[in-house]
């Protein structure tokens, strides 16, 4: 399998924040999805792929064969977007488009029209449009995949794409991911980063977990759910359960957790149901482990 | 193609269950090109792995084909393989019958005499 | 390296607005401000009973009309020294992902630095103008624009030294502080003097004019280092 991005021995360190070392890579053609709590680092990871931020050490490399990310060529192939204040507030859309059209080789004026019109931002009254700091988080949201999405990119980098939408919206992003991903099969990839799969979940195709500055778990979605088991029980086998058990949480009447795969004979004697999980709960699992671990 | 997203089957073995259909019922035939992974998944909705891996397992059946940048095509079927596949599908449905009617006690040859009549009626 | 992008259109990708529209819309403002401190402090003195004659001669007689050139002036300087386009900012991040990187930050930058400058002398070409035309009568004429031009400039050197060891939001405290103390010093030179011009709009301006360039780009090699990434 390709990848389209290698990361070698990456680390940033802070003065109260140590993210790595990560040696991983991000699988071409597919969407990965970038999971953990507030605080686990992913935001810094995405910055430093793409040239936000500095590393203290470590290589990237991208699409086989780029390692200089202050490079245009580079630059132009990725489509980077923060959740909060990409762009200053005072701009608007043709702002918006003024500036990225300098900023960037791939920008096209007109599909960025379209997409504001598809994400329904701008031009309901017809009047000139409103600045950024007069929409809501969900509109400036749009606004902004709007403008990374109307650049010709192969990698796109989303920090927190779905926290600030509706569910409406975030349905539109999925099919966008998808969209995206088939316009050039096989070739573009995307990056972005959630603590909230849930709705995200039909538009990922591989996950790497992230806590406290390093990843705990990572592989394709379908590959996971065949590696992990959701397991529910009686209270009265909890305590049974445990050491087989990766995680697990629960109340008087019975508990829940995940348990790896090979490990369902056992568990299965202490009369338990087991289920595949879905990846909102693999995450779940896989987060409080790493966060019993600590 | 249905999908059901909450259903105990995985996504990935429905969509496979369908398109083994499709071609074991000749509506895909040899030569044939599956969608492209990406623009199924961009259809149903779907992660484009989930279609990946359903289009892993059609290929490790046979019944399909990767070819290497331009998709998955559906294999030439052998008539005397299909043949059999259907026939698996026959048998495995008569014996859902027997059981329903192990279960009412109705007899074979009640049985024999329903399925005739369907016969019929299924040629009209 | 990237040579396609102009200091405009890095000005222009950073702020909304080309070079020549970010100096006019500025000079704009600042000759609004300075215009609107005078047709106040103009009606106040009819309000209470003088003519429009002698309104002008106190006018011309004391610092009044000086002082606003002064005011104008220096706020609109201190206002576009908070261009800085910090990350945590908005559009910090986004700034930092397009093409050219820090050089197109720092092309951005120094076209801001020229504005500044080009604007400051715009402001007191419109003041130098109207004494002049004996619209608005200063005390001490075009020594006073032409000193408050040199101790901005002035202003804005010690600040670029100021930024390179001092984070944004404490460096605009200081900055405050430093046009403030540069305006007591503006009143002080022209009454010191008695708006003779000498050696003291003479030094600082020689000065400047190597000090800004040098301590702007001094200030960009700090940054990029520091603060950049």
């Amino acid at each position: 399998m390709e990848n389209a991005v290698v990361i070698n021995g990456l680390t940033k360190e802070y003065k109260d924040f140590k993210l790595g070392e990560l040696n991983t890579a991000i699988p071409r053609g597919f969407a990965t999805a970038l999971i953990g709590a507030n605080g686990a680092g992913k935001t810094t990871l995405i910055d430093i792929l793409c040239g936000v931020t500095g590393r203290t050490s470590g290589e990237t490399v991208y699409f086989g064969d780029m390692t200089d990310i202050d490079s245009d060529a580079l630059r132009n192939r990725i489509g980077y977007c923060s959740a909060a204040n990409y762009f200053p507030l005072d701009w608007k859309l043709t702002t918006i488009a003024d500036s990225m059209e300098i900023g960037f080789d791939n920008f096209d004026r007109a599909k960025f029209g379209l997409l504001c019109k598809r994400f329904k931002v701008g031009e309901k009254t017809g009047k000139k449009s409103k600045s950024l700091v007069k929409m809501s988080d969900g509109n400036r949201m749009r606004t902004y995949l709007a403008a990374v999405l109307a650049r010709d990119t192969d990698l796109l980098v989303l920090d927190e794409p779905g926290s600030s939408l509706d569910p409406l919206a975030r349905d539109m992003l999925c099919d966008m991911f998808r969209e995206y991903l088939s316009e050039r099969d096989g070739e573009r990839t995307i990056l972005f980063s959630t603590h909230n799969i849930a709705d995200m979940e039909f538009a990922t195709d591989y996950a790497i977990f992230m806590a406290e500055g390093r990843i705990v778990e990572q592989g394709f979605v379908e590959d996971l759910k065949q590696k992990y088991i959701l397991v529910h029980g009686d209270a009265e086998y909890a305590e049974k359960a445990r050491p087989f058990m990766l995680s697990q949480s629960g109340g008087r009447s019975g508990f829940e957790g995940i348990a790896l795969a090979e490990n369902a004979e056992m568990l299965s004697a202490f009369d338990t149901a087991i289920e595949t999980p879905t990846l909102q709960q693999l995450s779940i699992g896989i987060l409080r482990k790493a966060e019993e671990d600590e | 193609m249905k999908i059901y997203q909450n259903s105990s089957e995985p996504i990935y073995k429905q969509i496979a269950a369908q398109l083994r259909e499709e071609i074991l019922t000749g509506k895909l035939r040899g030569g044939d090109p599956l969608p492209s992974i990406r623009g199924l998944a961009q259809d149903l909705k779907i992660s484009v792995i989930t279609t990946m891996k359903a289009y892993e397992e059609l290929s490790e059946e046979g019944l399909v084909t990767a070819s290497k940048g331009k998709g998955y095509f559906v294999n030439a079927q052998d008539q005397r393989m299909l043949v059999e596949q259907h026939m698996r599908q026959v048998e495995k449905n008569l014996t859902d019958a027997i059981h329903s009617a192990r279960i009412a006690g109705i007899g074979l040859e009640e049985v024999e005499n329903t399925l005739e009549m369907l016969w019929e009626i299924d040629e009209e | 390296m990237n040579n396609r992008i102009t200091l405009s259109k890095a000005m222009k990708l950073y702020n909304g607005r080309s070079m020549p529209e970010l100096i006019l819309k500025m000079s704009l403002l600042s000759m609004g401000v300075y215009a609107l401190m005078l047709a106040f402090i103009f009606l106040i003195g009819l309000a209470g009973g003088d003519d429009s004659v002698t309104v002008r001669s106190e006018m011309a007689g004391s610092l009044m009309a000086d002082s606003f050139f002064m005011i104008s002036a220096g706020l609109i300087n201190i206002i576009m020294a908070q261009m800085t386009y910090e990350k945590h900012m908005p559009g910090g991040k986004f700034f930092r992902t397009v093409k050219g990187g820090f050089d197109t930050y720092k092309k951005a930058s120094t076209a801001i630095c020229i504005s500044r400058v080009a604007i400051a002398a715009i402001i007191t070409a419109f003041a130098s103008l109207l004494h002049i035309s004996g619209i608005v009568p200063m005390k001490y004429g075009i020594v006073t624009t032409v000193t408050v031009f040199v101790l901005v400039l002035v202003a804005m050197c010690i600040c670029n030294f100021l930024s390179m060891r001092l984070s944004s939001t404490v460096s605009f405290f200081f900055a405050l502080i430093i046009y403030f103390v540069i305006g007591i010093a503006a009143v002080i030179i022209l009454e010191v003097t008695g708006g003779t011009p000498g050696i003291v709009q003479l030094v600082p301006a020689v000065t400047t004019a190597v000090l800004l360039p040098v301590s702007h780009n001094m200030l960009m090699k700090v940054y990029k280092e520091k603060r950049w990434n």
